[in-house]
């Protein structure tokens, strides 16, 4: 019992720690949103003098009206209390509506794709593995290509070929906009379509990490005592890959899988930006570049729950399935 | 191209296509069109919305989404790019006093807004007693009192003469109804249900895209074009991808290819509108804080004339931009008001290499054994800032630093980010930075000069100043511009005298070096809609970010399949 | 670059576990130490080396021979001909002068932050590790928070840091390091924990061995493949992360890389233009050099786990057999 409540504890100093660099960089960084804002109104023909910038500072507060430590724990209280402050990029609108609005989309299509690329990278790296020496196998090195690409680029030959020529798919944004998102089959099937692409380039991207993996974990496993007892038993080599081999080959794979599914919620920036995706990434970007300190906060506090929560998983999940963790502790 | 912002800028995106789906509503009309009259009258605009919308449509947010002039209407309609008499909305005659400092408005009559009630004057008062008292929202810095005479007349009085802020109340400053805003909080309230008297209603919401829906009862007859979409792409090229699919009807934005529009994009046109002067800003004042060789208005001047400005149009601009004035008075729109006594109209396009070398030569620099000039052992050699990703500016600046090499003069690029440099340019703490100048709220340069050029806007370095970046200060300009303020608009011989003070001093001080006038490219869809603004008709200014221009564009289309 | 983060904290992730549990299980090999670490040479890994040198070659020593490539000419955007081998971008200015700047600036980068982001997780993951106790845990916890750490406005905080004349790659080279060592260090502990309680070290310690000696002396070496595969990911992510961020303009900003150049073909309409001969080479360039070193990084896999090794031996020796048996039917 020892061991997890340390575990948790550990945790916990790793999220004040985090929360408290979350606080710290967007406030480091140069510039400040009045100027920034006023800088895009100028520039998209509105009219801007010295009473537009009072009125700015007005309306959002201005940039040093509290000592920076009260706004600490003003923030930690806050996020305490699951209050994100509001955003100014998108002013009035509260941190957690900006969020709430793009996170579904993100999870869906980084989730979704992340899932399929696992399976996939996995269920052949299995194969791969098992039959070391067929063509299947040899082919393995050449999956590294996929990984090296420059996830955009791939992104965008994709979307030149299967869109911009052929005109196959849609590669621009989340779904019909003619249609209103709900549970029923038509924007349902469109959300599909539109997602297809951006789910096909990353999983592509992603597949050869998964496969090379598992293969490897798959070899080494094979040569372990048990296999071969279970092969002198006589067992269908077929149950030997299933239950004796694969599954404890996987297990590596699993905490890789954890701890990607933790980094879904940051979303995919690139995949977004290509693709014009409604998703989580588009936003943090804006509120990097607007230097709107409460979304990044916002956006940063659901990345960090998320990274370390799957962190924890996979440390308590190890704990339980290899008592020697336990023990070293 | 010059209007940079970086959600427009930053993220290209090559290639793409909504092509399918949104064909269903540009072109055919198809079985799942779920909402919007007949698509024929639906027009698509894209707007360089990048990412989602976030509902805002209260027309005194800064970060509203749209309904400026569609759903919430001024005045007057009051543009940048034409002189016309102002174009009578909600008001339909204005009066100044003598000094300035009285205007009489009359109201429409027979106004109703979209929720069924009577627009009257109380609204008109509402409405800029609202902006007087709260601050936070009166970014047109309104400062007079507004009375009701009776239900069709309101009078505003000001303590000083204020002819000047004339197109900002007249125009930018739209009528919101009392009998829904007396319960809400301006500062915050998003507006989600807007109640206007404009041409449009909001039809529905999502944040990936939203319509505007034509409004039956609108005073000047319900608008050909039905309903308005309006969608977000994720940038340039985005937008330019969903041009090519056909996907989209209106859009502002560089494309590939930009000269041969009507080929590359059958159906397509393009209109190029020279709008905001770009240039060089530099830190020109040393009594406020500004070191380096650019505050000497020698250096200034030799690399004005040390711009190849053909070959940077060509280059850098894909050929958008146009002639630029020294005056900064647009030589289009403004042309009338560039001052007679000013030799040289028209920046030159080619440089002129011997008069950079008598320039600099007789402002005390030596041209040393690298070929770059030098002053007290001091090289010349100047910094650019300018924003990591914008590409047509970072090509410029590499274009120039050949150009000015070739003189004698060493150009250096500092790119940052868009956070680093706005902080840089407000602070001061440049060179200089490449930018565009912002133009007033009517096609008057007296709001440039005033912006950029007087002492009230700006501050000393490592202060934020508002908009003069360069932190320029001359009595005799600041004096000029006090009188221009007490001067009626209508009395152009009493103006001009006042321009030709300030440009004069403005051409020999030189603090923002003129590059060239950046053009703005829309690109429209000729084949479903007529009525578009033309270089001889510009009704408008044809930009689909521009309020309320935009709405006046859409008034005026009409689809050709009626 | 959350995205390019994730993947290469996968990939490290799963591959270094399986590292961890096949050393664990597999004895180590005192014997013969230096022949095991050395690579045997496949014909992958021949390609992987020719890629490598290759590509290096063209970024170090190509600059030394081709055109300016800030040179702007008149002629703007042209195909690839004689006198421009890969023509020329909308300025003008020669694609392939650029792309070897360009090639230099991404190995750079690479090369920085590979460093970096080896020595980073090192000092983490093994010398926390085996002073154990308080230390340990802290470093752990350092480990942990960094894998948090928010990569994006990082750039923009340390780029406004750094004076501009020093911009440019180190900048982005700094950023990509500190947000990227961390998934590393986790490994890197893992392993540090099974060397630390194996009997030799043990005995060395009660030997009265000081600890840097045992660290590098006993440790370190058993290390080594890992830290080498750790080093060829952490280059490859570097390149990759560079590339995504400036996709994102947050580039290397003054200075030329492929990413940079990527960016600039992107915004000059290159792909809907049809110039692929500026578009297409930086991104083949990247991503044959990364397949290069994952090639590479596959024959190191095969030193740290011997058994991959053997499964291509044994595949050898039966294709052999197989050969003699075939030759031996043919001569009866």
């Amino acid at each position: 019992m020892n061991y997890y409540l340390r575990k948790l504890g550990f945790y916990a100093v790793a999220l004040w720690a985090a929360l408290t660099l979350n606080f710290i960089i967007p406030r480091l960084m140069p510039g400040n949103p009045i100027d920034i804002l006023l800088a895009k109104l100028q520039q998209r023909g509105g009219t801007v003098n010295a009473s537009t910038r009072h009125a700015l500072e007005l309306l959002l507060g201005g940039d040093s009206s509290q000592p920076v430590i009260v706004q600490y724990i003003q923030y930690l209280g806050n996020v305490l209390r699951g209050d994100l402050g509001t955003s100014v990029t998108y002013f009035p609108a509260p941190v957690t509506e900006v969020i709430g609005q793009s996170l579904p989309w993100t999870i869906m299509l980084v989730g979704i794709s992340t899932v399929i690329a696992t399976m996939i990278g996995v269920g052949l790296g299995a194969f791969a593995g098992w039959k070391p020496g067929t063509w299947l196998d040899s082919l393995v090195p050449a999956t590294t290509l996929l990984a090296a690409v420059p996830y955009f680029w791939l992104a965008l030959i994709f979307v030149y070929f299967f869109a911009t020529t052929m005109h196959i798919l849609p590669s621009q944004g989340g779904y019909d906009v003619v249609l209103t998102p709900g549970w029923n089959a038509e924007f349902i099937g469109s959300s599909i379509r539109y997602g297809f692409l951006p789910a096909l380039t990353i999983v592509i991207a992603s597949l050869g990490g998964w496969l090379l993996g598992m293969r490897n974990m798959m070899v080494s496993t094979l040569s372990e005592d048990y296999i071969l007892t279970a092969q002198a038993k006589g067992l269908r080599s077929g149950r030997i890959l299933r239950t004796y081999a694969a599954r404890n080959a996987v297990l590596p794979s699993v905490a890789g899988f954890a701890i990607s599914l933790g980094f879904v919620v940051s979303g995919s920036i690139v995949t977004e930006q290509v693709f014009s995706y409604p998703g989580i990434g588009s936003k943090l970007l804006s509120a990097v570049t607007n230097n709107d300190y409460a979304l990044m906060q916002g956006i940063f506090l659901y990345i960090t729950l998320a990274v370390l929560g799957a962190n924890l998983i996979v440390d308590l999940f190890y704990g339980v399935i290899d008592p020697r963790t336990r023990a070293r502790s | 191209m010059s209007l940079k912002s970086p959600w427009r800028k930053k993220a290209g995106v090559a290639v793409a296509s909504l092509s399918v789906a949104l064909l269903a509503l540009t072109g055919c009309s198809s079985s799942s069109s779920a909402d919007g009259g007949s698509s024929g009258a639906t027009l698509v605009a894209y707007t360089g919305q990048a990412g989602d919308y976030q509902i805002n449509f209260n027309p005194y947010s800064p970060t509203n989404i749209g309904g400026v002039g569609t759903i919430f209407e001024s005045l007057f309609f009051v543009t940048q790019v034409n002189s016309d008499p102002y174009k009578p909305l909600l008001g339909t005659e204005y009066s100044w006093n003598d000094d300035g400092t009285e205007l009489d408005v009359t109201l429409r009559d027979g106004v109703t807004w979209s929720d069924g009630e009577a627009f009257s004057a109380d609204d008109v008062v509402y409405t800029f007693t609202m902006l007087t008292d709260v601050p936070a929202i009166n970014g047109i810095g309104f400062d007079g009192v507004v009375e009701k005479v009776d239900d069709t007349h309101v009078t505003f009085t000001f303590e000083h003469p204020a002819f000047v802020d004339g197109p900002n109340i007249l125009g930018k400053a739209p009528i919101v109804p009392e009998h829904i805003w007396k319960d809400i909080d301006p500062t915050t309230d998003v507006v989600g249900d807007p109640v206007g008297t404009g041409a449009y209603t909001l039809g529905n919401f999502k944040p990936q895209a939203f319509t505007l829906t034509a409004n039956p009862d609108y005073w000047d007859g319900e608008p050909k074009v039905k309903t308005v979409r309006y969608l977000s792409l994720s940038g340039n090229t985005a937008g330019a991808d969903a041009l090519a699919a056909g996907s989209i009807d209106w859009q502002t934005g560089p494309v590939p290819d930009i000269e041969n529009i009507s080929k590359t994009y059958p159906g397509y046109d393009a209109i190029t509108v020279p709008m905001n002067q770009m240039a060089l800003l530099t830190c020109s004042n040393t009594d406020l804080g500004c070191t380096g060789p650019q505050t000497d208005p020698a250096v200034r001047k030799a690399i004005y004339y040390a711009i190849d400005r053909d070959q940077l149009n060509s280059l850098a601009f894909q050929g958008t931009a146009s002639d630029v004035s020294p005056t900064f008075a647009l030589p289009e729109a403004q042309g009338d008001l560039i001052s007679d006594s000013i030799k040289e109209q028209i920046a030159p396009d080619t440089p002129d290499t011997d008069k950079v070398a008598t320039i600099l030569e007789d402002a005390g620099y030596t041209k040393g054994s690298d070929g770059i000039y030098a002053k007290d052992g001091v090289k010349l050699s100047l910094t650019v800032e300018v924003v990591t990703g914008w590409t047509d500016y970072i090509t410029a600046i590499d274009t120039m630093t050949q150009q000015l090499e070739d003189v004698g003069i060493e150009l250096i690029a500092s790119q940052s980010s868009w956070n680093e440099w706005t902080n840089k340019k407000s602070k001061g703490k440049f060179e200089l930075v490449i930018d565009s100048l912002g133009q007033g709220p009517a096609n008057d340069p007296y709001y440039l000069y005033n912006n950029y050029f007087s002492t009230t806007n700006t501050a000393e370095v490592g202060k934020a100043a508002p908009v003069n970046i360069s932190r320029y200060s001359d009595k005799a300009v600041d004096d000029a511009l006090a009188i221009l303020k007490s001067t009626n608009p209508d009395d152009v011989d009493a103006r001009q005298e006042q321009f030709d003070i300030i440009q004069k001093k403005i051409v020999e001080d030189m603090p923002y070096i003129p590059i060239m006038t950046g053009g703005t490219t829309s690109e429209f869809n000729v084949e479903k809609f007529t009525g578009w603004p033309t270089l001889d008709n510009l009704y408008a200014f044809p930009a689909v970010w521009q309020s309320p221009d935009n709405a006046e564009v859409f008034k005026a289309l009409k689809p050709t399949a009626e | 670059m959350t995205n390019l983060r994730q993947s290469t904290v996968r990939e490290k992730a799963d591959s270094t576990k399986q590292m961890a549990l096949a050393i664990g299980s597999a004895k180590p090999p005192r014997r013969s130490a230096l022949r095991m670490m050395l690579p045997t040479l496949t014909p992958w890994l021949v390609v992987g080396l020719v890629l490598i040198v290759g590509i290096t070659l063209f970024g170090v020593l190509g600059p030394l021979f081709v055109m300016d490539p800030t040179t702007i000419r008149d002629i703007g955007l042209r195909g690839p001909s004689s006198e421009h081998i890969l023509g020329t971008t909308q300025t003008g200015q020669d694609v392939f002068a650029q792309l070897a700047y360009a090639t230099r600036g991404s190995l750079e980068i690479g090369l920085i932050v590979g460093v970096l982001a080896t020595i980073f997780s090192a000092l983490f993951g093994i010398l926390g590790t085996y002073i154990g106790g308080f230390a340990d845990e802290t470093f752990s916890l350092i480990s942990n928070v960094f894998l948090v750490i928010p990569g994006l406005p990082l750039v923009i905080v340390i780029s406004g840091f750094v004076p501009p004349a020093a911009r440019g790659l180190w900048t982005i080279a700094v950023v990509l390091a500190i947000t990227s060592w961390a998934g590393a260090a986790r490994v890197l502990r893992a392993q540090t924990l099974s060397i630390r309680s194996r009997d030799y070290v043990a005995a060395s310690r009660v030997a009265g061995e000081r600890a840097w000696r045992v660290i590098a002396v006993e440790i370190l070496p058993n290390l080594l493949p890992v830290l080498a595969s750790q080093f060829v990911f952490a280059v490859i992510a570097a390149i990759l992360g560079e590339a995504g961020l400036s996709f994102l303009g947050l580039g290397a900003s003054n200075s030329s890389t492929l990413g940079t150049m990527l960016f600039y073909a992107q915004n000059g309409f290159a792909l809907p233009l049809g110039a692929w001969w500026w578009f297409v080479p930086p991104g083949l360039i990247i991503a044959l050099f990364g397949m290069g070193l994952s090639l590479v990084n596959f024959s190191i896999d095969e030193i740290i786990n011997p058994k991959l090794k053997n499964v291509r031996l044994h595949r050898k020796r039966a294709r052999a057999v197989a050969r003699r048996l075939r030759a031996g039917k043919d001569d009866r």
